[in-house]
């Protein structure tokens, strides 16, 4: 392997794990990214005399952290010349090792739940996820939902800066703030899954979107267990809502012939694949998206129900974009009965 | 971190009027609960709007005028700092706060003051 796709490999499959725990260590969105894309222009420096890393996350990871707490350093001295009163360094761990960087645990998880901080407005909270936690540009982004560009871009800038200056926690909210945290979390990880559900079925990286989609919504399901919004309606397995859209097959189309974009479609599940069907509750991922529509039909096993929700899906995805008239995800009333 | 809550929009409730006591000992309340958090550093309410005077210096000249009058709503009635953890504390002990039930509470983190050497 070339050092060239090695690094991209790398960078391809572990960068919201690094990027996780850059953020962490660096206590900045911003000058995470910057650390993380100088350590991987490092490494295509380093590697070719060097040889590649046993473990290049830990390479990159070192670089990244040590880069950025340069920057750090720097930008401090600069305004040490004023002498600021207090600065603040980001610097919680400053001895932390190389082992312990790698080892700081699937930190997606909290980084998904700092993206989707409620005092961020949900647009810029579902922006923030796929750029920083999926990996989708700024440019993707804003064609998905139909936005300019230049106003998602200053919609990611505005938000990293507000998690930065308003001291917003880089951690998994504690047991009592879980619940509340919740439902804005799981929100963000289904319109993922629709949203890259929709994508070019050529691409092989949207297959890893969506598994990436499952898999936090799995994540959030083992920390979770005891938390009914996080299974689906009728799922008796560990597997969220939307992971019975899984077994369809790549490239599968759902919605009107020809159409494609966001309005066109949402995720139908497969349903010679889904487990026996019990009478759908409100309490799951999919409650939020029939709430949102207004459809407060009480939809029968093996219905229309993946139509109901390609429609509330469609009006979800909508509610995104500039135009919406009334935030789509706020709802708040948690029903724990699973049982009619 | 550091935050100011600024509160706005809500009735204070004078001294004999109805309601007084119990709108005092929820806010002591608050206030000890935040003492017992060990994150209180100040809190006061403002006089009323009528009694504000705005100063302005132009041409070396210090101006005067009466006001600003706003809208009831939009009045800053008082205020809290506290040294909290994050902002998730913050905003729970801004959720907290009895005049948030009225009003609503701007929670506002505090930058450091440059200064000169």
């Amino acid at each position: 392997m070339t050092v060239a796709a090695a690094v991209e490999r790398v960078y391809r499959e572990e960068r919201a794990r690094m990027l996780a725990a850059l953020v962490r260590v660096l206590g900045d969105f911003e000058l995470a990214e910057e650390a993380l894309h100088e350590a991987c222009a490092q490494a295509l420096r380093s590697w070719p005399r060097t040889g590649i890393p046993d473990n290049p996350v830990g390479w990159l990871l070192t670089v990244g952290r040590n880069r950025g707490f340069d920057w750090q350093r720097r930008a401090i001295k600069g305004r040490e010349k004023q002498e600021v009163a207090a600065v603040h360094t980001g610097e919680a761990m400053p001895g932390i090792s190389e082992d312990a960087l790698v080892g700081l645990g699937d930190d997606r998880l909290s980084l998904i739940f700092t993206c989707c901080h409620p005092a961020l407005a949900m647009p810029a909270r579902v922006a923030l996820t796929l750029q920083v936690v999926v990996g989708l540009t700024a440019g993707e982004i804003a064609r998905a939902f139909l936005v300019g560009e230049s106003t998602l871009a200053q919609r990611l800038v505005r938000a990293k800066r507000k998690i930065r200056e308003a001291g917003v926690s880089f951690e998994v909210p504690p047991d009592h703030r879980l619940p509340e945290r919740l439902s804005g979390v799981l929100a963000v990880v289904y319109l993922i899954f629709t949203q890259v559900y929709n994508a070019s079925p050529a691409a092989p990286e949207h297959r890893e979107l969506r598994a990436e989609a499952i898999r936090l919504g799995s994540l959030i399901a083992t920390l979770m267990p005891a938390e009914p919004e996080v299974y689906g309606p009728d799922s008796a397995d560990v597997a969220p809502r939307f992971a019975y859209g899984r077994p369809l097959r790549p490239g599968r189309r759902c919605g009107a012939a020809g159409r494609s974009g966001p309005h066109a479609m949402g995720p139908v599940a497969d349903r010679g694949r889904r487990p026996p069907s019990r009478p759908c509750t409100e309490t799951s991922l999919n409650r939020p998206v029939r709430a949102a529509s207004g459809d407060r039909r009480r939809t029968r096993p093996g219905s229309d129900r993946g139509r109901h929700r390609l429609a509330a899906n469609r009006r979800l995805v909508r509610g995104i974009g500039p135009h919406a008239s009334r935030p789509p995800l706020s709802w708040t009333s948690t029903t724990r009965s699973r049982s009619r | 971190m550091r935050y100011m809550l600024l509160i706005y929009g809500c009735n204070r409730p004078e001294p004999g009027d109805p309601g007084f006591a119990e709108a005092l000992t929820r806010i002591n309340a608050f206030v000890d609960e935040c003492c017992r958090r060990g994150v209180y550093e100040a809190g006061d309410p403002l006089k009323t709007i009528e009694t504000a005077t705005t100063v302005r210096v132009r041409d070396g000249q210090a101006l005067m005028t009466d006001g600003p009058f706003a809208e009831t709503n939009e009045q800053l009635g008082g205020y809290y700092i506290l040294d909290c953890k994050d902002l998730d504390e913050a905003l729970e002990l801004a959720a907290q706060c009895p005049m948030a039930m009225d009003g609503s509470i701007e929670v506002r983190p505090i930058a450091a003051a440059p200064r000169l050497t």
